[in-house]
């Protein structure tokens, strides 16, 4: 199957499996409620009675809610060891999640049983699958920006030629991460395949199969990094210029941001459902 | 003596004579301006070479001293700037709690050779180092000399001086990194001689502090006629104009400069330089940076302009028809973001994108200090506030006027007068210490936010009171009576208090002391507070008894405005001095109080809590539900660009 073929392919078996994907949306939307409710409460009462917010016309101004003092450090360090919190608790929700979405979309079998069943029965291997690729990740880009800080140490050396050799580092780390998750695709959708847990055969498949479908698997992978990449920093554009200024405003911004994060997760199972076609 | 031996001594001195003549004639000579702008206190002929394999400067110096007091002076004093970076035993090193590099290769030094006066006697056995300040007797960055004869008043010291300077590899303002050199606070210099009465001297005697790592420079303004020979592939900027310059046919070529009425000469060399130069009315910019940052030149000019344009029109006339910018590379990254009146050192990098204006911050910052310790040369050790404060007052000021108010960074864009807001409300130390303590006496790393941003927010705060208009006028006034003079801060305050009593009477009291004492000179902090909003009604009555509860907590009394609004959109001004703990403002009427807010335009900046200054009968959470809405969209593309 060609490229295009895979991607048509990748979509349709995304949006069949639009319940599941529902489900997804309503997990991440309550891990982070649970976060940001408790900070939006926190920023209430430091602010008390004021009328201070009608100076967050357009934005939160740093300025006035740093006058909060102990208050707002207090707010600032429980935000940071939630963020923190989120992360660990996303990898094993994560690794949980994509064995169900694999499950459907490598059976094409989309009941919500299915995805729950799948889910359960690749945990463990599609947590250690994303650990390990994950690792590799983290390897990669550490051996990737070493020359940059070897030229950064450097006596003598122009900023340009630090800027310059910045951006061709992480144009070739960007390359080598299009690999590392054609892997980790590729063996999760093998892994799927198994009841039994083969997360180290998994990720062996993963390599083989990746080298043996790399003119059509590797291109396919960087476009669709590059479309998700354009689609969040255009996410974060609007967003940040977004300030509406009545409740229902604020309702529809809630909409809108939440209708765009369920496009970004339809936009990573087109992905899974793209590398599967491609096999 | 044989009268041969006395005939030659005599001769010899003659030709001194004469050669002193000459040089003062030539110091004193008009080469830039028709009339002195400055007393010309002091003035230097250094003749200079840079040895760049031993990363030295050569130098012979011809300096003079005119006692313009009304004392006999037996000796003077030298900075020797130098030697901070000599041994990790100076007073700069031992402040820097050992953060300076103990390898000899990278120390800096400075050497009198050899010293005489004008009648040839030889003065080294005369000299000494001494520690004014610490008494620290390692410390060398102050030496005093006794002369061989009084200086009477009226009378001039000249000193012949044969210097070696070895330049530090760990740039701090001064030194060198590879083939790149800036070459500041290195010759040997005069104190500032302050008979009685001038500032704060009870009785004459030499101003010339030791070098700290906490304090800038202090002294006289002066003329330079600087010889300087470098390496033909150099590019040189400098403090000066350039008069001529000629090749020696030995791969070495020496550039004549002359500057007149400025207090520092500094200058740098580096061969890559790109040199890109602009005009401003009667001033020729000249800009010196990489070529590869030649992107950055034009908002650089732009930033210049625009401080030339500002202080012009708010302050006074710059006076020199010239004005060198370097923008060091990375490698002299330790020499930007410094000033030396007409040569002044910014900070950019190949890529810094419009919206991030770091750039124009330090340009208009350094520029200003032409102005704030150029023109108006203040005490930088005992009153960093003075120039660095009210510098930082009138760089916020042009930033915030040319640039939208938006410095783009931290991370929401604010205002540069608002990030300066913040360092002082945000520091924990802002009660530590007054701004009466001298630079290096400040403890607990609040020099910085002290000099700089608490003093700009009480400048602020000032024109906040008195407005903006009332500020210009203080400060035309003070550069008109003290431009090219020795500002203290009580001249400063004794020129606002003369300013605004003269324009608006006993407005604001007979004086503007009770202000400066709190804010200047106290450790106290500025806050009020509403604390109640009470809506009484009797059973069976229609009209409310409205009581506004205001509280001063802070040890600070400065006059507020309240404003109260009632739920009819009618709103009530009131003026409070300020003065008492407790102050109520009582309504009867039909309406409710809806809000009340102390200083709503925010005039009263080094109020420490903006937050307790206003309460609402309806608190409008609408913004942080918006804030915790992107916060959640925020959070989850967060979370899943973490996961594969």
């Amino acid at each position: 199957m060609n490229i295009i073929s895979a991607l048509r392919n990748g979509m349709y078996r995304s949006a069949k499996a639009w319940k599941s994907l529902l489900v997804i949306w309503f997990f991440y939307l309550l891990m982070t409620a649970l976060l940001a409710s408790p900070i939006k409460s926190a920023f209430s009462a430091g602010l008390g009675n004021s009328t201070i917010t009608q100076m967050f016309s357009k934005d939160l101004n740093m300025e006035f809610l740093t006058d909060m003092g102990s208050s707002f450090s207090s707010v600032a360090s429980f935000l940071r060891a939630g963020v923190l919190l989120l992360i660990i608790i996303n990898i094993p929700v994560n690794a949980f999640f994509t064995g169900g979405l694999f499950r459907i979309i490598t059976r094409e079998d989309y009941s919500t049983s299915d995805f729950w069943n799948g889910a359960s029965a690749n945990f463990w291997s599609f947590l250690v699958i994303s650990l390990l690729i994950s690792l590799m990740v983290l390897a990669s880009f550490f051996i990737f920006m070493l020359p940059l800080s070897f030229l950064m140490a450097g006596d003598g050396v122009s900023d340009v030629t630090i800027v310059l050799a910045g951006m061709v580092l992480f144009v070739l780390f960007f390359m080598w991460l299009g690999v590392l998750l054609l892997v980790a695709d590729l063996s999760r959708s093998w892994q799927s395949a198994f009841v039994n847990n083969r997360c180290f055969a998994a990720i062996g498949y993963g390599f083989r199969q990746a080298f043996r479908i790399f003119f059509r698997g590797w291109p396919m992978m960087l476009l669709l990094m590059i479309i998700q990449c354009l689609f969040i920093f255009l996410v974060a554009a609007v967003l940040r210029r977004v300030a509406p200024q009545t409740s229902f405003g604020v309702l529809l911004l809630f909409i809108g941001s939440q209708l765009l994060f369920f496009l970004r997760i339809f936009l990573r199972a087109v992905r899974y459902g793209s590398v599967v076609s491609l096999i | 003596m044989a009268i041969h031996k006395r005939f030659r001594n005599l001769k010899e001195v003659s030709f001194l004579m004469l050669l002193f003549c000459f040089i003062t004639a030539r110091l004193s000579g008009q080469v830039i301006f028709p009339k002195p702008l400055s007393p010309r206190t002091t003035g230097y002929d250094i003749k200079a070479k840079l040895d760049t394999r031993e990363k030295k400067v050569h130098g012979e110096m011809t300096a003079f001293w005119v006692n313009q007091s009304g004392d006999v002076v037996k000796t003077v004093r030298l900075h020797m700037y130098m030697n901070a970076f000599r041994n990790k035993k100076s007073t700069f090193y031992r402040e820097s709690n050992g953060s300076m590099p103990s390898n000899p290769k990278d120390s800096g030094w400075v050497n009198i050779n050899i010293i005489t006066d004008k009648r040839g006697n030889d003065l080294s056995s005369r000299m000494k180092f001494i520690s004014p300040d610490d008494a620290n007797p390692y410390d060398m960055t102050v030496t005093e000399i006794e002369l061989a004869e009084a200086c009477n008043p009226g009378d001039t010291v000249f000193l012949n001086i044969d210097f070696t300077t070895k330049l530090p590899s760990n740039i701090i303002r001064t030194g060198y990194s590879d083939n790149f050199y800036f070459v500041a606070q290195w010759f040997p210099k005069f104190g500032v001689y302050e008979p009685a009465g001038m500032r704060y001297a009870l009785n004459g005697s030499w101003n010339c502090h030791q070098f700290h790592r906490n304090s800038e420079f202090y002294s006289n303004h002066s003329v330079y006629d600087v010889s300087l020979t470098v390496p033909s592939d150099y590019v040189v900027g400098s403090g000066g104009m350039l008069m001529t310059e000629s090749t020696d046919g030995s791969g070495n070529k020496t550039l004549i400069l002359r500057a007149e009425d400025i207090v520092d000469f500094a200058w740098t060399a580096w061969p890559e330089y790109a040199v890109f130069e602009d005009q401003w009315k009667h001033v020729k910019i000249r800009l010196l940076m990489p070529p590869e940052r030649k992107g950055q030149t034009k908002r650089q000019m732009q930033a210049v302009k625009n401080a030339l344009e500002y202080l012009d029109e708010h302050v006074g006339p710059y006076p020199w028809p010239y004005v060198t910018v370097v923008d060091p590379p990375m490698i002299g990254a330790g020499a930007s973001g410094m000033e030396y009146t007409t040569l002044f050192t910014s900070q950019s990098s190949y890529i810094m994108p419009e919206f991030i204006r770091i750039p124009e911050m330090v340009t208009i910052h350094e520029f200003g200090h032409s102005y704030f310790m150029g023109i108006l040369a203040s005490n930088e050790f005992e009153e960093p506030w003075l120039d660095e404060g009210v510098n930082t007052y009138w760089e916020e000021r042009i930033i915030d006027h040319y640039y939208g108010g938006m410095l783009g960074y931290p991370i929401p864009p604010m205002p540069d007068r608002a990030q300066a807001r913040m360092s002082y409300v945000g520091s924990e130390n802002r009660q530590a210490v007054s701004n009466a303590a001298h630079s290096w006496k400040y403890p607990h790393s609040t020099y910085g936010m002290m000099s700089y941003q608490k003093t700009g927010v009480i400048l602020q705060t000032l024109e906040g009171i008195i407005g903006e208009e009332m500020m210009d006028r203080a400060f035309r006034e003070y550069y008109s009576r003290w431009a090219f003079k020795h500002p203290s801060g009580k001249d400063f305050i004794n020129v606002v208090n003369e300013v605004v009593t003269g324009n608006n009477g006993n407005a604001y009291g007979p004086d503007l002391n009770w202000f400066f004492s709190q804010t200047l000179y106290g450790t106290g902090i500025c806050d009020y507070r509403v604390s109640g909003l009470k809506n009484y009604k009797e059973a069976g009555d229609s009209i409310y008894r409205s009581v506004a509860e205001i509280e001063r907590i802070g040890e600070v009394m400065l006059p507020v405005d309240i404003l109260v609004h009632f739920e009819d959109g009618k709103e009530i001004r009131e003026k409070w001095d300020g003065l008492s703990r407790v102050k109520d403002f009582e309504y009867t009427g039909k309406d409710r109080i809806e809000w009340v807010k102390i200083d709503p335009e925010f005039r009263i900046r080094l109020d420490v809590n903006y937050i307790n200054n206003s309460m609402t009968t309806d608190f409008d959470d609408l913004p942080l539900s918006r804030m915790r809405n992107k916060l959640i969209a925020f959070l989850q593309f967060f979370l899943t660009f973490f996961a594969l």
